[in-house]
């Protein structure tokens, strides 16, 4: 079974994408800051990827992909954001894929489910 | 009896013919009456009687017997009027054939009415009729005897003119003529001595005497009292003196016997030279001893004696011509001469000139001497054998010989100086003949090894001191080197000619050393005229010599200054450079108002061409520059310091232009005063349009900003929203969830409200303030009760000083409420846990001052600038027009500030200003 973090500093947000995910049959794990993110992700490695936000306080999505990289280079990376404009940032290419948020989560549910089929 | 006349003409020599045929005559006669006859003829001429011929046997002492007019006047008289004359005889008249007789009868003889002279006969016993019978048939040969006889004395008388003419045309001399002259007359006048006194002093001196011997002088000079001669200056012309006792009264001054003597006096041009005087008729073989000089002597004399005068006067005249034209020749002579030196002197001088000019043609000191020794004697310069330069050596007051130019005496002079000339000659220019014959010159020859090692000391020389300290030209003559023989030794020995100059080369100030010239091969004398051409020499050659010396110094100066002007001229064109390229229109101004400085930019802004507007006063052109840069420009003059017009409108060419003006004065900086202002026009018209566009724009991508903040704002709800309304489809039949997800989207719908109302709120325009007096602790209060409830949650620390007494100020309640509602809002959300918060008011004048204080993170320098821009946030959640709408509020509606006081890491403090009431 796959296991997910789930990023997002919206408590709504997060808890909406668990649910959905969690019907999905994926084992959820979420945090609500980018270093919560990454004190989990210190403690348990054992994740096939990582869902996250990226307007955030402190640290933001971007550059918690590129830290992600960094440590985990196989990790599967997805931001999922309001803002379609990061697209053309580089530091979005860290990730492996690259989401709007909707209130429809089929995209989100169907990439999950490419890149974990890789 | 014609016959043997006619064989007489046949044979006899004419001297004797007329004796033969009168002796024929007479001799017919003698056998017609028997008695002796002698015959007489009449010379027109000379008014005289001749016995020619006689029936006798003459004396030869009769030969030459002549009866004067003058003797006997009676008997002339007479016989003219054809009477029969008897004569007695007496001393004067002897006719020795008859000397038994007591008298004689003269028959006139008549051919006509002519009277042709007269028959002498002893007796009186002829008829004068038969007498003439008789001559009749004679008459014709009488009349030829009695012509030719008029013949022979004018041939005779012609002859003696014939002698005077030569001894004029041949006599050079006063002497000669005088000689030639005294002996003429004694010859012609059978005088024993012929003598001319010289009238002289008041005396009379024997100048020439002719028939004596020096001892039968007595006297050779003549008291004029005592002599006859003496008694002729002031009397009678001349004098005829005859027989011994009239001499007796006088001085004879010869050893001589006077029997006649004839006087005459000379005179040239009325001035009394002398006496020409004769003395003594000669006694001939044939001459009675008494025969005196006679009148004819004496007319002879004295015509002769006025030619004589003539003669001498001639002579006199002829000596003066010549004198006058041996004096003309030599004034002739000496003018040719004195053209001579005075072309040679132009030749000099000329010369003199093209030297200077060689000399300063050339800028090496060596070759320079060379060209004045060359020019000084060379055949086409001054033309001297030699000439030696000696230069000066201050330090030790000596001169040392440097070069010395001409032939050396063993060598050929001849030889040596037409070789010379013929190099000078290939020369058209002397000038370039001097430099390059001083290039091809040795420094070394003959004549300068000779010297080489001597030296000459001038210091206390009493000579060559006033050479060099005096400047003085000194000229050696023979005679000096006798006289001052150990002053002049030295030089002597170093020369060795007998007469040579010595002049100064000296330069505007000092002598730079000496040249010694000789003519020691042509002996030519060195002549004033030379003297005065060495001293202008000396002037040019030594002006020249100090020139090439002063070159080096000169060129190395002129060489800095070269530099100088050439970093002077850069600066200048690189100053001219950047004025004129400076983006900047640049105007200098006078205290005047003159402009001074108008560059390229300043003619591209305001269109005038630097060359029209430089020199004209800028109040010309306040059609431009208005009051406000007029003014400006006095002003600077007071205030001495730099004004800006930032952002000026300027109307330029009916087109607003903005400017950036900047006014500095121009400092003069060694006076201390100002000289004008600069000023600086910045065209900042692109910048300003620009900087309005960008704000403009930044305007634009605010709102862009926000609206994306709005979407991203409202995404997030909506996301929300319609997650979970699909949930809750999917979990109709579980009552929990839909309860749950009911919540969710009802508090994401109430934070949708509060998005809409926000930006309504900013963008409202409807709603006005309504002003009254509202308490600021009243409201402090209420806005702090309302976030009690934060503020204990986050376990925050919150003052709260409201002034005492009450502070009051005319505003809207509600809407000042919200600002401090936001301002402690924002601190809320920005304090740490435990954080604290400080609310101050008080008054300061009629402010009331309100301060949020926070110990949160200092605010970033980049946040600062755009803190209270409208939809800036630094929060994830918010539409950043929370401080933008607190602004508006507070400035726009109250009138009053809102501003950061401080942000640092201690504290944060916003600060509202507003009046209070």
């Amino acid at each position: 079974m796959a296991r997910i973090l789930i990023v997002d500093d919206e408590d709504n947000i997060r808890l909406l994408i668990k649910e959905e995910l969690l019907d999905g049959g994926y084992e959820i794990v979420d945090a609500n800051s980018a270093k919560k993110a990454l004190q989990i992700l210190s403690a348990d490695r054992n994740f096939d990827l990582v869902c996250t936000d990226i307007e955030m306080p402190d640290i933001n999505g971007l550059e918690l992909a590129g830290d992600i990289r960094k440590k985990y280079p196989e990790m599967k990376i997805i931001f999922l954001t309001a803002y379609s404009h990061y697209k053309s940032e580089m530091a979005s290419w860290a990730a492996d894929a690259y989401v709007v948020k909707s209130m429809d989560l089929t995209e989100l549910k169907d990439t999950i489910q490419n890149l974990l089929k890789l | 009896m014609i016959d043997s006349i006619l064989k007489i003409i046949e044979h006899q020599y004419p001297k004797d013919f007329f004796t033969s045929i009168t002796k024929e005559i007479a001799l017919s006669l003698r056998e017609k009456f028997g008695i002796d006859s002698f015959i007489f003829i009449f010379e027109n001429e000379r008014n005289i009687l001749k016995l020619l011929g006689s029936s006798m046997d003459m004396d030869p002492r009769d030969d030459d017997l002549k009866v004067y007019y003058n003797d006997f006047p009676s008997l002339f008289e007479e016989l003219k009027k054809n009477n029969i004359v008897e004569l007695g005889f007496n001393e004067f008249f002897s006719i020795y054939t008859l000397k038994e007789e007591k008298t004689v009868f003269f028959y006139p003889i008549f051919s006509g009415e002519s009277f042709m002279g007269a028959v002498v006969l002893s007796k009186q016993y002829i008829q004068a009729e038969n007498l003439r019978e008789a001559l009749r048939s004679y008459l014709v040969v009488l009349k030829l005897v009695v012509d030719t006889s008029s013949v022979n004395a004018f041939r005779e008388k012609l002859g003696i003119f014939e002698k005077l003419s030569d001894i004029f045309d041949n006599s050079q001399s006063d002497e000669t003529l005088i000689n030639n002259i005294l002996c003429l007359l004694k010859d012609t006048l059978f005088a024993e001595v012929a003598a001319y006194w010289k009238y002289e002093d008041e005396k009379l001196v024997l100048y020439n005497i002719s028939g004596l011997e020096p001892s039968e002088v007595k006297k050779n000079i003549l008291p004029i009292g005592s002599s006859v001669e003496g008694s002729l200056l002031n009397g009678e012309e001349s004098l005829l003196l005859i027989g011994n006792t009239n001499f007796e009264k006088y001085e004879n001054p010869f050893d001589i016997h006077m029997k006649s003597a004839v006087y005459s006096r000379l005179s040239v041009d009325n001035v009394t030279f002398g006496i020409v005087a004769i003395y003594n008729k000669k006694e001939r073989e044939h001459f009675l001893p008494y025969k005196y000089f006679d009148s004819i002597d004496q007319i002879f004399l004295n015509s002769t004696v006025k030619r004589m005068g003539l003669g001498l006067s001639r002579i006199n005249i002829y000596n003066r011509l010549k004198n006058e034209i041996q004096n003309l020749k030599e004034l002739k002579q000496r003018h040719e001469e004195s053209i001579r030196v005075q072309k040679e002197q132009l030749d000099k001088m000329n010369s003199l000139h093209k030297i200077s000019q060689a000399i300063r043609s050339t800028y090496d000191k060596n070759n320079s001497i060379k060209i004045m020794l060359l020019g000084l004697t060379s055949g086409r310069g001054l033309r001297f054998n030699r000439a030696l330069y000696l230069e000066r050596d201050r330090v030790r007051g000596f001169l040392i010989p440097k070069l010395w130019i001409g032939p050396d005496e063993d060598e050929d002079v001849d030889k040596i100086w037409k070789e010379a000339n013929r190099r000078a000659l290939k020369y058209g220019d002397m000038i370039q003949y001097l430099r390059e014959e001083a290039l091809s010159l040795p420094f070394t020859n003959k004549l300068t090894e000779n010297v080489k090692n001597m030296v000459l000391v001038y210091k206390g020389h009493p000579i060559l001191d006033r050479v060099v300290s005096k400047k003085q030209v000194i000229h050696v003559v023979p005679q000096m080197l006798k006289i001052k023989h150990d002053e002049l030794e030295d030089i002597y020995e170093l020369i060795r000619t007998q007469e040579f100059l010595i002049f100064p080369v000296t330069g505007r100030f000092d002598t730079r050393g000496i040249v010694i010239i000789d003519n020691k091969f042509t002996g030519t004398p060195i002549t004033n005229v030379d003297i005065e051409i060495i001293k202008l020499y000396q002037d040019s050659i030594g002006l020249g010599l100090e020139m090439i010396e002063n070159y080096d110094e000169l060129k190395e100066k002129t060489k800095s200054l070269e530099e100088q002007k050439n970093l002077i001229d850069y600066y200048r064109r690189f100053k001219d450079n950047i004025l004129q390229n400076l983006s900047v229109g640049i105007v200098v101004v006078d205290r005047t108002g003159k402009i001074l400085e108008w560059n390229q930019k300043a003619e591209v802004f305001f269109s005038k061409a630097r060359e029209s507007i430089i020199g004209t006063s800028i109040k010309l052109l306040s059609g431009t520059f208005n009051d406000d840069i007029l003014n400006t420009i006095e002003q600077i003059y007071d205030t001495k310091t730099d004004l800006r017009f930032p952002n000026y409108k300027l109307n330029v060419h009916e087109e607003e232009k903005i400017f950036d003006i900047e006014f500095s004065p121009l400092w003069n900086r060694d006076l201390g005063v100002i000289e004008g202002v600069i000023i600086v026009f910045g065209d900042i018209t692109e910048v300003y349009k620009l900087q309005k566009e960008i704000e403009k724009r930044e305007k634009l991508s605010a709102i862009g900003e926000m609206t994306a903040r709005i979407a991203h704002e409202i995404r997030n709800p909506l996301t929300v929203i319609g997650g979970f309304l699909n949930r809750m489809l999917k979990k109709l039949d579980d009552p929990q969830s839909i309860r749950k997800y009911s919540g969710i989207i009802q508090s994401e719908l109430t934070r949708l409200e509060d998005i809409v109302s926000e930006i309504l709120e900013y963008s409202r325009g409807e709603r006005l303030p309504t002003f009254e007096k509202v308490s600021i602790g009243t409201i402090l209060d209420d806005v702090v009760m309302m976030f009690e409830d934060f503020i204990s949650q986050k376990e925050i620390n919150i003052q709260v000083h409201k002034n005492e007494p009450e502070l009051f100020t005319n505003g809207d309640k509600s809407r000042l409420k919200q600002v401090l509602i936001n301002l402690v809002k924002n601190a809320i959300e920005v304090v740490p846990q435990k954080g604290s918060i400080k609310v101050h008011s008080f008054a300061d004048d009629s402010t009331i001052v309100i301060e949020v204080e926070n110990n949160g993170t200092a605010i970033t320098p980049e946040i600062k600038e755009k803190l209270f821009l409208p939809f800036f946030t630094t929060k994830t959640n918010g539409t950043g027009l929370g401080l933008a709408i607190c602004k508006k509020i507070i400035e726009e509606e109250h009138k009053g500030k809102l501003f950061l006081l401080k942000s640092d890491d201690f504290s944060t403090v916003f600060r509202i200003e507003l009046h209070s009431c």
